[in-house]
């Protein structure tokens, strides 16, 4: 097999390849695209009628001969080729030196590469800039995605346009201080060895060539270095040995091959004074192509308006300072506008020419008018608002202002503001104006009042007496948009009183004793949101009492001198009118359960809570059930129902020592014991004995709750004295509390310290 | 008619030149794209596209005696657009950095061609062998020297005429 065979299946292939493809569907929407556009085809001035392309009617029109790829000119160019090599090597072999047999390497051309592949990607990435001066409507526009997803950018709408730029013949693309290799292409049949190479006036040697380099591949390394732009490598003399002689290799291929080195941002626009109209937009861009790459490698660069479809003006710049000036366009309308460039930036991403987006903005023309956004207030039921007219429209009119909710027209406005709104609810303001074109144009203003706070109450502080309940109302309405509408007392389910007056407190009189009743209060309020009146409803049950529960007698049937958790007994007498079941007796805050003997009293047992001190055991409160309701009343007690105990700690010995530092004394120096307690009912030391002898009054003093002093007298003569604690009195609160000790301490009296 | 002047009269508005146009064409416009998406799905829809395109660009058409370079420089722009934005398309499964695959038994030359070949060799074959552009004007188009285009193609020729002949493949 040879090439031919090879190309012509190719061919071949890709001919049916390409006939597979739908005709008709790709002219089809090719044309219905373009029908759809607003310029194009029909911007050329093309009838419109011949847009209406369809399969049917293009199959009648008769194809012309397909214009097959010319094998002749291929074959016609492969003969010169090898016409011309072959004519280069009758003049290599002609001008051989005298004995040479061997053919003298011809020298084809030369390949770079990069050591590291520095990417396959054909496209180069864009540089979008969004900046500028936001101010007044721009800060309201998206610049991402300034049209609310446009169908197509800018950058899609410019990059259809671009065209052919002339050739580059860049070899090879790389980054400053890139290592490239360059490969030197021979003809070198008969393997001669090449001695060395002179690439731009420098000679390299084989010994310098790379890894992978033959007799006809020469690999040389080398570095693009700093400079960014156009590196050229010529090659301009190949030496070989031939027997003992050098000789110099014959040239047939392209002699330079081109290296473009790139660098970031060698191509920057910069925008600024930019001029928003009514009609027009305006900026200056200032362009800078540092390394003069659109005048080297050819080029263009344009500022462009695109309104979100299409380009709809474009004005072409020139590197420098530059004035751009977008006229006749509509008000109040969002355009963006863009800088680009056209242009091979060198870089391995793209190979070649691409666009480069040099910036890019998004901006509204003026409106004529507007809200002003800043004088707008809303309230819950209005709504007031300024206007901000264009110091260039006439007249400064508004032809009608509408008020809108839920798309129905509430009714139309005289004046810029509205009451009697419903709150929390939407509603839109339509102004009608006249721009500057005299066209009618309308701008609107959408906005929701503020809500009104639901109401909320509560029955506070419900008590009954035994004819009569009393109760107050926790109202919570800070935006008044009620009142309490009824105040009910209910038995069951039967109405029994209501009041009229909702002043506080409110009171129900003149009521059975004894009896559950429900106070029922209605609250009623408007929200001003168009649902109407809302009820809000409060209950609460309060039972009346019973007649009064009188204590009439108590009797103590346990110790008067308790000590702290020992239980007390009493036997309690009480009237009960309305025979109703008595549950416990309250003394203070301590509740005890009543046991009812069959006499009709009630026995109550319990640890009093207190540890020390007097406790009345006549009864203050009792809890009893009625009627399934079980209740709570103060007692009244009979005169002369007097009783109470007395609770004593549990008190303790703790200690008997002589007092700090006097373990040791002189003769004729008096000295302290010490009794030490756990007295914290703080009972008062009445005496204590010690070895037989009762220490009382100005003998003992007592300090803190804890501790008994005893004075002990001087003694005449040294020794240990041995003394022996047996007992000590305590002043309880209900009498004496004797502690039975028998306990020693020593203290030495010493004849000299 | 040739292609300069079925350009010229779709510029006067004459629509049915562009199935003229499209039968001169498209065999080249579907080398040129299919060479850069190497997928046939896509490569109908930026067929489209491309067609669109001439369209909507016609009047900006002016003769140079390139005619059909001009379209497949569309083509190009809109496959290159087309892969821009669908980065994650990398249609074919081929990465220089992996050996080629056993393609099927029944794949065409272009489909071996695919697998064996780098990617700018296949673009230069495709362009060459498919679209008969000559090695100059692929020069122009792909913005490649014409001696790198004239070596890379015999280079790729050469791997192809291995592999066939490695595989024992008959054309």
């Amino acid at each position: 097999m040879n090439f031919d065979d090879i190309e012509k299946k190719l061919k071949e292939d890709g001919v049916r390849r390409a006939n597979g493809v739908d005709k008709n569907k790709i002219l089809s929407k090719a044309l219905d695209e373009s029908a759809s556009e607003n310029r194009g085809y029909q911007a050329s001035g093309a009838p419109a009628s011949d847009a209406g392309y369809d399969g049917r009617v293009a199959a009648s029109v008769a194809m012309p001969p397909k214009k097959r790829f010319s094998k002749l000119a291929l074959a016609a160019v492969m003969l010169s080729a090898l016409a011309l090599v072959g004519m280069t090597l009758m003049f290599v072999f002609y001008f051989l030196p005298g004995g040479a047999t061997g053919k003298v390497p011809v020298y084809l051309g030369m390949q770079v590469h990069g050591i590291t592949e520095n990417g396959d990607g054909l496209i180069a990435q864009s540089s979008l800039v969004i900046g500028g001066d936001h101010t007044g409507r721009d800060d309201t526009i998206d610049q991402t995605d300034p049209f609310g997803g446009a169908s197509t950018t800018v950058e899609a709408e410019i990059q259809s346009t671009l065209g052919v730029l002339p050739d580059n013949k860049i070899d090879y693309y790389a980054k400053q201080n890139e290592d490239i290799l360059i490969t030197v292409k021979l003809y070198n049949p008969d393997n001669y060895i090449i001695l060395s190479f002179s690439l731009n006036g420098v000679f390299y040697q084989s010994y310098q060539f790379q890894d992978g380099s033959d007799s006809e591949n020469l690999v040389l390394k080398t570095n693009v270095g700093e400079a960014a732009g156009i590196a050229a490598y010529t090659i301009d003399a190949i030496k070989y040995i031939d027997g003992n002689e050098i000789k110099d290799a014959v040239f047939s291929g392209d002699q330079t091959v081109k290296v473009g080195v790139s660098t970031e941002k060698q191509f920057v626009a910069s925008a600024a004074g930019e001029t928003v109209g009514l009609n027009s937009i305006a900026f200056n861009v200032h362009i800078t192509d540092k390394l003069g790459l659109l005048e080297l490698l050819g080029g263009n660069t344009a500022a462009v308006l695109f309104d979100g479809e299409k380009i709809v003006a474009e004005q072409t710049l020139k590197v420098g300072a530059n004035a751009v000036s977008f006229e006749g366009l509509a008000s109040n309308k969002v355009y963006q506008y863009a800088v680009y460039a056209h242009y091979n930036n060198l870089s391995a991403e793209s190979r070649g020419a691409s666009l480069n987006m040099l910036y890019v903005k998004a901006v509204a023309t003026r409106p004529t008018v507007l809200f002003d956004t800043g004088s707008v207030t809303v309230g819950q039921e209005s709504v007031s608002f300024a206007l901000s007219w264009d110091e260039a429209v006439g007249g400064q009119t508004a032809t009608y202002i509408d008020l809108y909710t839920g798309g129905q027209k509430v009714r139309s406005l005289s004046g810029n503001s509205a009451n009697g709104l419903l709150s929390g609810k939407t509603y839109e303001i339509v102004l009608g104006y006249q721009n500057s074109l005299d066209i009618g144009e309308t701008i609107t203003l959408t906005f929701t009042t503020e809500t009104k706070t639901a109401a909320a109450i509560g029955i506070t502080g419900a008590d009954a007496t035994r004819d009569s309940i009393t109760f107050g109302l926790d109202i919570d309405d800070p935006d008044n948009v009620g009142r309490v509408t009824a105040a009910e007392l209910y038995n069951g389910a039967e109405k029994v009183a209501s009041l009229d007056n909702f002043d506080t407190p409110l009171a129900f009189t003149g009521l059975d004793a004894d009896t559950l009743y429900r106070i029922s209060v209605t609250y009623t309020y408007d929200l001003n949101d168009g649902e109407g009146t809302r009820t809000l409803t409060e209950v609460c049950d309060v039972a009346t009492l019973i007649d009064p529960i009188e204590i009439t007698s108590v009797i103590l049937v346990s110790s008067e001198n308790p000590r702290a958790g020992e239980p007390v007994s009493a036997l309690v007498g009480f009237t009960n009118a309305q025979n109703v079941t008595i549950n416990s007796f309250y003394f203070g805050d301590q509740k005890v359960a009543a046991e009812i003997r069959f006499d009709g009293r009630a026995m109550l047992t319990f640890v009093p809570e207190i540890d020390r001190g007097e406790l009345s055991l006549v009864p203050t409160a009792v809890e009893f059930t009625s009627k399934g309701m079980t209740r709570t009343m103060d007692t009244i007690v009979s005169p002369g129902v007097v009783i109470s105990i007395s609770i004593t700690a549990d008190t303790t010995f703790a200690g008997f020592y002589p007092d700090a530092g006097e373990n040791t004394v002189a003769v004729g120096e008096a000295y302290d014991l010490i009794v030490e307690l756990d007295n914290d009912s703080g009972y008062l030391a009445n005496r204590v004995m010690i070895n037989g002898i009762w220490y009382f009054d100005e003998a003992i003093t007592q300090f803190g709750n804890n501790y008994i002093k005893i004075h002990m007298p001087a003694q005449d003569t040294a020794g240990d004295v041995i003394y022996n604690l047996t007992v000590v009195e305590l002043l309880g609160y209900s009498g004496m509390l004797v502690f039975d000790i028998d306990v020693v301490c020593t203290v030495t009296v010493a004849a000299a310290l | 008619m040739d292609l300069e002047n079925l350009l010229l009269e779709l510029q006067q508005g004459k629509m049915q030149a562009l199935e003229h146009i499209y039968v001169l064409t498209n065999t080249a416009v579907y080398a040129q794209v299919y060479a850069i998406l190497r997928h046939p799905q896509s490569t109908e829809d930026v067929m489209q596209d491309t067609y669109f395109a001439v369209l909507k660009n016609i009047s900006r058409y002016a003769p140079q005696g390139k005619p059909k370079a001009w379209i497949v420089t569309i083509a190009r722009n809109q496959a290159l657009s087309y892969l821009k934005k669908n980065p994650g398309g990398q249609f074919s499964p081929l990465d220089d950095s992996i050996p080629a695959s056993e393609p099927p038994e029944d794949a065409g030359m272009i489909d071996i061609a695919q697998r064996v070949l780098k990617k700018d060799e296949f673009e230069l074959v495709m362009l060459h062998s498919v679209s008969g552009f000559t090695h100059k004007e692929i020069a122009e188009i792909s913005g490649t020297p014409y001696a790198t285009v004239r070596w890379q193609y015999q280079n790729a020729l050469g791997k192809l005429k291995k592999y066939l002949e490695e595989n024992k493949i008959s054309l």
